[in-house]
């Protein structure tokens, strides 16, 4: 494998990746274990003679909601470690242009997206942190657009649900 | 269908909203849907600002650009490694499987007997242990195992007679030690060999000698010879020991007797080349030394193959009487091709030096000590034979070729 092209790879597709995972978990550590994570399985893929044969972007980020889903069943396999997992809790390094409201306001919203399901989840990342028409989504998920248009339609009733009832708490 | 339009409200909505309108202008497309959308707009606005609020963090990039490349060429290594590893075992299964095949043939041929089809694959096989075998008294050994083979391949082959699992005569080859000579019937290794009138044997030839066989097995064991000459052998090497009645070349005694021919002044350290015959008692008698340089030769040992029997035919055979000739050096009449010899020197001064003059002397009558191997005994009347003709000094003193004949005992043939 050439190396220039794997780090254009890399580079081209890694804040894709990250804003992907940072998008549907709380832990910005978690976060980028799981986005680099994501590029050697990439690597695994070639080796193997298995990895995408058109559609780059669509593998990686499929690679990636696998690997959240993983860690968010194993998270929930655990609930007595949890406890002390930070990743229930705010990131403690807030970006320096975020106020305090921002950060808290999203870390409400990842906390109900967390609590979607895999794959409304998945559909909301890819439509609101790379902006991915209907189109490319329903690609991208595997579905029609039809069914993609029904899947964000209860996603974001539910997210807006779980949000009416963060700020109700 | 309500739910249908209020999903393609949305979307619909979204994409305004994606393209820049305020979330107002976008529910303003669709007033009937406002209570419905508003809510779901404000979640999508809520995941939108998240997603677009996300920073890349760079020093975790980096982190992971250096980890993936790294990887990268680590698993390039691992599948080098794993190829060559793959191509080596398939390498080493493929010899394994080879070797495995031609030991079998190997152990299977090992039991092989004359006329069977794996027997030139144990004679093959035999051969190649004797090129292969480094040490001159390594092959020496082999040598001597070998022939040991063949006497009891002869034994088995007697045994399948006897028991009636063979009825066709065999064609056998076998060397050993002359143990007893009758008329027309020898033992040779434990063998009985029978000797027709047809057959050519050298007229020296006696017990204690070592001999081939070349003949058909008979019915009754015995071996029907069609071919018997002396087993003989050639080595070259360094001469490391000169005693009084021997030679060490490169390891291997050798026993020297009055009648050996020694050409040059073989001295501790020179390369030599010795033409001997094996005895029945497995030492060596030489027939010729000859001197063929200083040091730094490899020893070489040859062992010299059957010779057809054309080579005995009574015409050549000569006399004990007869001067060599240069071909007199021919295997079976034990001749060796002299040159140029020292005068012989008093005896008496060096006797316990090889002295070539000393064991070269034909004249003189060699005592007892000095045919070591040999278990014909040896006293002055049979010394004294015509057929150990004393150098001649009315020939022509420059042409030394005169006939060498070891200790004469008349073969049954004569006797016949």
């Amino acid at each position: 494998m050439d190396a220039n092209a794997l780090a254009q790879i890399h580079d081209r597709f890694y804040p894709e990746v990250y804003r992907y995972v940072r998008f549907r978990l709380q832990r910005e550590q978690i976060c980028e274990d799981i986005t680099a994570e994501v590029f050697l399985r990439l690597l695994d893929a070639l080796n193997r003679r298995r990895g995408p044969d058109h559609n780059l972007r669509g593998w990686l980020l499929a690679t990636a909601s696998n690997l959240i889903n993983d860690h968010l069943r194993r998270r929930y396999s655990r609930p007595v470690e949890n406890l002390d997992d930070q990743e229930n809790h705010p990131d403690p390094a807030p970006h320096p242009e975020s106020t305090v409201e921002q950060i808290w306001e999203h870390e409400k919203v990842r906390q109900a997206i967390e609590q979607l399901t895999p794959e409304q989840q998945h559909v909301l990342a890819l439509r609101f942190t790379e902006d991915h028409s209907l189109d490319e989504t329903a690609k991208m998920v595997g579905k029609s657009v039809n069914a993609v248009k029904a899947l964000q339609f209860r996603a974001l009733a539910s997210l807006r649900r779980l949000l009416s009832d963060e700020r109700k708490e | 269908m309500e739910n249908s339009s209020i999903v393609g409200a949305l979307e619909a909505c979204l994409k305004r909203m994606q393209a820049g309108s305020s979330l107002e202008q976008a529910l303003a497309l669709y007033p009937q849907w406002v209570e419905e959308l508003r809510p779901l707009l404000l979640a999508a606005q809520s995941a939108q600002t998240l997603g677009k609020d996300i920073l890349i963090p760079k020093a975790a990039q980096a982190r992971s650009r250096t980890a993936f490349l790294q990887a990268a060429r680590q698993r390039a290594q691992t599948r080098q490694d794993v190829f060559a590893w793959r191509f080596g075992l398939a390498l080493l299964a493929v010899l394994i499987i080879l070797a495995a095949g031609a030991g079998t043939t190997a152990a299977v041929s090992a039991r092989a007997l004359p006329g069977e089809r794996l027997y030139p694959v144990k004679i093959a096989a035999e051969r190649t242990r004797l090129l292969m075998a480094g040490a001159p008294l390594k092959r020496l050994e082999l040598e001597q195992s070998f022939d040991k083979e063949r006497i009891e391949e002869v034994e088995t082959l007697s045994q399948r007679f006897r028991n009636s699992q063979s009825s066709h005569l065999q064609e056998v080859t076998f060397a050993g030690g002359i143990t007893e000579i009758q008329p027309g019937e020898w033992l040779v290794g434990g063998v009985r060999v029978l000797i027709s009138p047809e057959v050519l044997v050298s007229s020296e030839i006696k017990p204690g000698d070592y001999i081939e066989v070349h003949g058909i097995l008979q019915p009754d064991g015995s071996v029907l010879a069609s071919q018997v000459q002396e087993h003989q052998i050639d080595i070259s090497g360094k001469l490391e020991a000169i005693g009084p009645n021997n030679l060490v070349v490169s390891g291997i005694t050798i026993t020297v007797h009055p009648e050996t021919q020694i050409l040059g002044s073989p001295s501790i350290g020179m390369m030599v080349h010795v033409h001997a015959f094996w005895m029945a008692d497995g030492s060596l008698l030489a027939q010729l030394v000859e001197v063929t340089g200083g040091n730094g030769r490899s020893p070489l040992i040859t062992f010299t193959p059957i010779s057809p029997t054309e080579d005995l035919q009574p015409s050549q055979i000569p006399e004990r009487t007869e001067t060599a000739e240069p071909e007199a050096t021919s295997k079976p009449t034990k001749r060796v091709e002299p040159t140029e010899l020292p005068e012989p020197t008093e005896e008496d001064e060096q006797p316990n030096t090889p002295n070539p003059t000393d064991v070269r002397e034909p004249h003189g009558t060699p005592k007892p000590t000095e045919v070591k191997g040999t278990e014909e005994p040896h006293d002055s009347t049979e010394e004294a034979e015509p057929t150990h003709p004393p150098r001649s000094t009315d020939t022509d003193s420059t042409s030394t070729s005169q006939p060498y004949q070891r200790t004469p005992t008349p073969t049954p043939r004569e006797d016949n």
